[in-house]
Formats: structure tokens, sequence, C-alpha cells
């Protein structure tokens, strides 16, 4: 468990930001400042960690803001850090060119969050792939029924301490 | 219209073209050099013994865990024969399981273990395409002569993962 | 009185039609359930997963090296574009250089596996489109294309030759020579098609404004690679943002106008032309040197995330990945572009045809092994 949390400690001191990266650094504390945000580094790109309740209000904000203008769902993904899941969203600007990562931490039991589905239509299967997977639940998604696993499917196979069935060779 | 006769053209033209079909289970396609089938093992044939000394790397770093190896003293190294301190006992692949991807090819340490040519193993079960040390040898020996196999002399010397 | 029940609308009934997961037209496993009243389509269900091999659970378990053999299978169509961007995520991660040689090799062959996924989805969408001669044509030059694969990887689809710091091996000493006399054939090959299919007045009438995506729409669903920009919005990785070598090479990106299943298809037959033209300026420009940087077989990259994109011939495609020093990865996460073209499939289909639900879901051109991961 404390090997984990190192894990995501260490994620920011690489810094390779490029020129687009830097500027959106240096303009997205003033965008956001009615938010409580905190904005840092990874490798290439710049993360906003923002508060789980207001992720709907601050993606309608990223992409309507015209300095911002992040009308592009690149990723959604879940990462189990086993005390919290971490909701990662990576957005793209296709007339401005630039990215950013958007994460929001959510305790593991009973998670859910905000769907972003109204911001960004892409993001619909992919809430639902994380609904299975992750047991994450989007309220106000339009249908959260299983994607990628069967009905009645039990546990959340994505989780690290999912326990795999015992494979038997035929 | 015009679209539709430029597409007959092209069909009337392929007409007097040779086929390219090769019927298959008369007439084989030719096997490129670097083609790669099943995993098989090397021959020694200066000591009539195989190169594996049953090290396990292969098995280790298998992405799917089809093989099993057993290692032993070499008789031959005790009568001063063979340098290999070390023999394969036994060697199993399962051939259901082996996705081709030569990764062991790769880890081996003495130039054992090679992607032969041989891709036509159908079985009738599931479970039935294992082979063993001595048909693996017997696919290594035919692969060999047909390919004129050399070992590559000393290209890995990185001896401490046999021992580790 | 009379007239009055003539012009009186028919009492009609909704009907569920069941579509896949056995259908020869949706390109592997993928179940459709169609609300339809006549031959027009109300309401669509899809449903995918039947592929699920959780690949991405899989990468946690394995060491890095190991991992490239799953990238082989998600998208079994394009196997080396896989293989370089999950490569290029590590190496990204590990700050690496890629020889110069090994990056002109790495590019020849994305671009002719390019090539052989854009010929397969022209013979398949001829296919459901109703010619069948078109996919022959198309099937033969992708033989030619695999036998290349195979003459320098060893394999004809799941190659692993892509590897972490360079390439396995280099190519063999008749590999330009071949690839100039592939080329040849390929354009050939591909004059044929154009003029097989492209203005047919059938395959028109069949493709023209149908399935109609706008640009607004497309950017909302995430929308990649040449259906993207079928609907008219120039985005495309190798030119936005150049990786590997692409900035050395001039080409185009082919654009459509309106979006239609017609747009989509000559955008991916323009594209071909356009990996040709890469190949042949890197088949010229290609130098000697080293093909790998060495790295250990047992790769420890230092704690961190790393996000990747690339171009892969049904879209964009993103790796994003957490290392936490040891040689397994936290998390491996995949973009799967076929994943988000294929979520537009309802809104595409809604008060269509059903005959034209096949041209659409071909023209979206997916491979299910990446959609259901």
């Amino acid at each position: 468990m404390a090997e984990k949390d190192k894990a995501e400690e260490a994620i920011e001191p690489i810094n390779r930001l490029d020129a687009k990266s830097i500027a959106l650094q240096a303009m997205l504390p003033g965008i956001v400042s009615d938010f409580k945000v905190t904005i840092n580094t990874a490798f290439d790109l710049v993360v906003v960690a923002v508060e789980p309740e207001e992720i709907k209000q601050i993606c309608l904000l990223l992409r309507d803001n015209d300095e911002t203008a992040f009308d592009y769902l690149l990723l959604l993904c879940v990462v189990d850090y086993e005390d919290y899941l971490q909701v990662v969203y990576h957005i793209y600007s296709t007339s401005l060119k630039h990215t950013l990562v958007v994460k929001t931490n959510v305790s593991p039991e009973e998670p859910s969050l905000e769907s972003v589905t109204p911001v960004w239509k892409g993001a619909d299967w992919y809430e639902r792939e994380a609904h299975d997977l992750f047991g994450v639940s989007f309220n106000a998604h339009p249908s959260l029924s299983p994607l990628l696993l069967y009905e009645g499917f039990e546990g959340f196979p994505g989780r690290r301490n999912y326990e795999m069935p015992e494979y038997k060779e035929w | 219209m015009l679209g539709n006769l430029k597409g007959l053209l092209v069909t009337l033209s392929s007409m007097l073209r040779k086929p390219v079909t090769y019927q298959y289970p008369k007439e084989h396609k030719p096997i490129e050099n670097r083609y790669m089938g099943f995993p098989v093992l090397m021959w020694d044939s200066q000591i009539s013994e195989p190169y594996c000394t049953g090290c396990m790397v292969c098995v280790r770093y298998c992405p799917t865990q089809c093989m099993t190896a057993v290692m032993k003293d070499n008789p031959l190294h005790a009568e001063g024969v063979s340098k290999r301190r070390k023999i394969v006992d036994s060697f199993e692949i399962n051939f259901g399981r082996c996705i081709v991807c030569g990764i062991c090819v790769d880890v081996c340490n003495f130039d054992a273990i090679e992607m032969s040519h041989e891709h036509e193993l159908s079985k009738y079960a599931r479970n039935d395409n294992r082979s063993d040390l001595t048909r693996l040898l017997e696919m290594g020996r035919k692969y060999q002569e047909e390919t004129d196999w050399k070992p590559k002399t000393n290209a890995k010397e990185s001896e401490e993962e046999a021992s580790s | 009185m009379v007239d009055q029940d003539i012009n009186k609308k028919l009492d009609t009934v909704q009907m569920m039609v069941n579509m896949g997961p056995q259908h020869p037209s949706t390109h592997g496993v993928f179940r459709m359930v169609l609300a339809v009243d006549g031959e027009r389509i109300v309401d669509v269900e899809p449903h995918i997963g039947y592929l699920h091999r959780g690949s991405e659970k899989l990468c946690e378990g394995e060491i890095y090296v190991q991992i490239v053999t799953l990238f082989d299978r998600l998208d079994y169509l394009s196997n080396l574009n896989n293989e370089m961007v999950f490569c290029r995520a590590v190496e990204k991660l590990m700050e690496l250089e890629i020889p110069e040689r090994a990056e002109y090799i790495r590019v020849i062959l994305c671009e002719l596996n390019r090539v052989a996924s854009h010929l397969l989805f022209i013979g398949t969408f001829g296919l459901d489109v109703g010619a069948m001669t078109p996919s022959m044509y198309m099937f033969r030059d992708r033989e030619k294309i695999q036998s290349m694969f195979e003459a320098v990887t060893g394999a004809r689809m799941m190659h692993n030759y892509i590897r972490i710091g360079g390439i396995k091996n280099d190519v063999p000493d008749d590999f330009i020579h071949r690839m100039k006399s592939l080329i040849v054939e390929l354009k050939k090959g591909l004059e044929e098609a154009d003029k097989l299919l492209s203005f047919n007045e059938i395959f028109l009438a069949r493709t023209k404004n149908i399935g109609t995506m706008s640009a607004k729409m497309a950017i909302e669903y995430g929308v990649s690679g040449p259906s993207l920009r079928a609907s008219g919005v120039p985005i495309d990785i190798r030119k936005d943002h150049p990786y590997s070598i692409y900035d050395r090479f001039d080409f185009g990106i082919p654009i459509g106008e309106i979006g239609d299943c017609w747009d989509r298809y000559y955008v991916r037959l323009e594209e071909v032309r356009q990996s040709i033209s890469i190949m042949e300026q890197a088949l010229y420009q290609l130098p000697d040197g080293d093909t790998i940087t060495p790295t250990r077989f047992l790769l420890r990259p230092p704690k961190g995330e790393v996000y990747v994109r690339g171009e892969n011939p049904r879209g964009e495609i993103g790796v994003y990945m957490i290392s936490d020093g040891t040689d397994k990865p936290y998390r491996v996460k995949v973009r799967p572009p076929s994943f988000c073209n294929l979520m537009t499939i309802k809104d595409l289909l809604i008060d269509t045809y059903v005959a034209d639900a096949v041209v659409i879901l071909g023209s979206l051109d997916i491979v299910l092994g990446e959609v259901d991961r």
C-alpha cells in the first residue's frame, strides 16, 4: 500500500513542457480561479487536480472559455491507487492544439461522480466502461448498462484487488 | 454509366493476367528466410547433445507460459567431452499456447532455441499440441539442415542470467 | 369518405431486429439491436464486449517487453502502428534516443501497415455495398504487403518487431529493392480500386449523402482519423504534433467535404497515396547505422506518467502509462480510435434505412479487437 502512494507522489519531478503547455500553465490559474484546484505538471502535460464535486463545472468552463477551448475528449481513464480511485481526463483543443490533464480523486467505496457527457458526448462509453471495470457511478449519465462485461457480472475486474478466477487448462 | 464502364475495363484487362492464387494443400507459398514458425531446440552435432542447458530463462520470460524445462548434470561434461556443465533433461512446449513472439530466442544465452519454419501443426484435441524434448530436437535438426544454421558465436555473454 | 381512408396513415408497428454478433458485415463480433419502423431505423442499441480480453489489466502483470505482444493484438490490422505507440511511450518515459535508421524503418513499416489496413477497408467496404471484385483485388495487393512483412519481421500479422529502443533486427539486404517494386505494384493496384469503385454510379448511389457526420458532431464524440478528416477537420497527429521523424516528410492531409460515407471512403483512398509518398521519401533518405539502442531486457523506467499519441490507420491512438519504477507498469490505458468512432453509430443510424446501416458501419472502419480490448 505504502509503495503505491510513492508512485503517485513521484509524478511531479520530471518536467518537459513544450511552449503551448507553458502558456497554458501560465493562463490556467486565472481561468479556474473560482474553484479549488492545484496545478502541476506530469512529464510534458499540465495537470489540474480538482475536487470531485466541481468536475462538471470545471469541464464546462474549460470547454466554453475561448482561451482554453477544450472541445475534444481524448481519454477518460480510472486509475486505482487502492486508497482512492483517480479519474483522469485527457482533453484537447482542436483549434488551439493544446492538451490538458484533469484529475479528480474519489473514494473506492461507492465512488460517484458527475457525468461529463453533457460536456463531451464522447465520454459516454468511457464512463460506462469505467462503471463496468471500476464501479465508478456517474450521476446523470443516460444509461450505465454494462458495456464490456455481461449483465450480472460480479466484482470490478479493473481494480487491483480483484481476484482473478483460477485458470484451468483444457 | 461512364464509371461502370471504367470498372468493366479494369476487370476485362485482368482476364489476361496470370493467376496469383496458390492452391494451398497441394501447392505451398514459399517461406521467407526470416519466417518465424514455432520455436524448436537446436542440436550441437559436434558434441551430439542439445545446446540447451535448461536454464529456464525462456520459461520465465515467455508471455504465455507455454514452456517447461528441467535441468540435469551433464554426463558428457564429467567425461570431459562437453563444456556444458548442465544439460536439459526435459523440455516441453505447448504449441497451442505459443504466440510465436520470438522473445524466447531473444533471451536465450546459448543459441539453444530458434524460431523454425514449422507452422503446419494441427491436432484434433485442444490440448494435444505439445512437443517434448525429442520431438523439439528432431524439428530443430530439420530446421538446421534446411537453413544451414550457425550459432551466433559469443553474441550474448550475459552469464548472470543463466546463473541467477 | 373514401378519400379520407386512403389519406389516413397506416398504423405501423415497431419491430426489433437483432443484427450480429455473427453477421458478416459487422466486421467482427459487434451486435446492434435495431428498432425499425418498416425500413426506417428508429432506435439503435449497440452492444460490444464480445471480444473483451482485458488487455489493459493483463498489461499490469507483464513486463514491458512482453506488453508489446499484447499491443499487437489490439488492432490486429495495424499491428506495427500499435507496437510503435507503446514503444514510444516507454521510450518517452525513459528518454531513450532511437537510432536514425530504426526511426526510418519504423516509419516505412508503419506506413506500409497503414496501406495494408486501408486496402482491406476498401475491399470490405466494397463488399458491404455489394461490390465483390474490389475485395478480391485488394486482398491480392494486401497479400504482397503481408509477404513483405514476412520477409522483414518474420511474421505476417503479429510481428513483435518494433522493440523498446529501436527495432528487432535490421531489414534484409534486398529490402529497398523489394520495397521499390512493391510500391510500383501498390500504385497500380490502387488505381484499379479507384477506377473500379470510386466513381461507379451504383457505388455513388449507395454512399453519397448517407450517414453524414458534421464536423461539430465528430469533434463532440471524439472521432479521429480518416472519419474525422472526412468531415472536413484537418487534424492529423503526424502533422499537428509530429512524432518520430514525420516532420521530415512532405505529405498532405486529405479532407472530405460533408462527412458522408463516400467521403470517408475517398479520404482513405487518398491517404494511401500520401502514405506511399511518405514511404518513397523515407526509402530515399534511409541512412545507415545501428537499429537499436541497447537496453536491459528487464526494463525499469523511472516513476512517472506519460501520455503518448500516434496516428493509426483508424484514428488517433493514445497510450496513458503510469510507471511506479518496477519492471511492470502500474497502469496502462489505451485510447482506442475505433472505440470512439463506433460511439457515433447511434446518432448516425437513426433515421436511415436498414440497408444503409451496413454501409455506415462499414465506412467507420472498426476493428473489434480494439473496441473491446
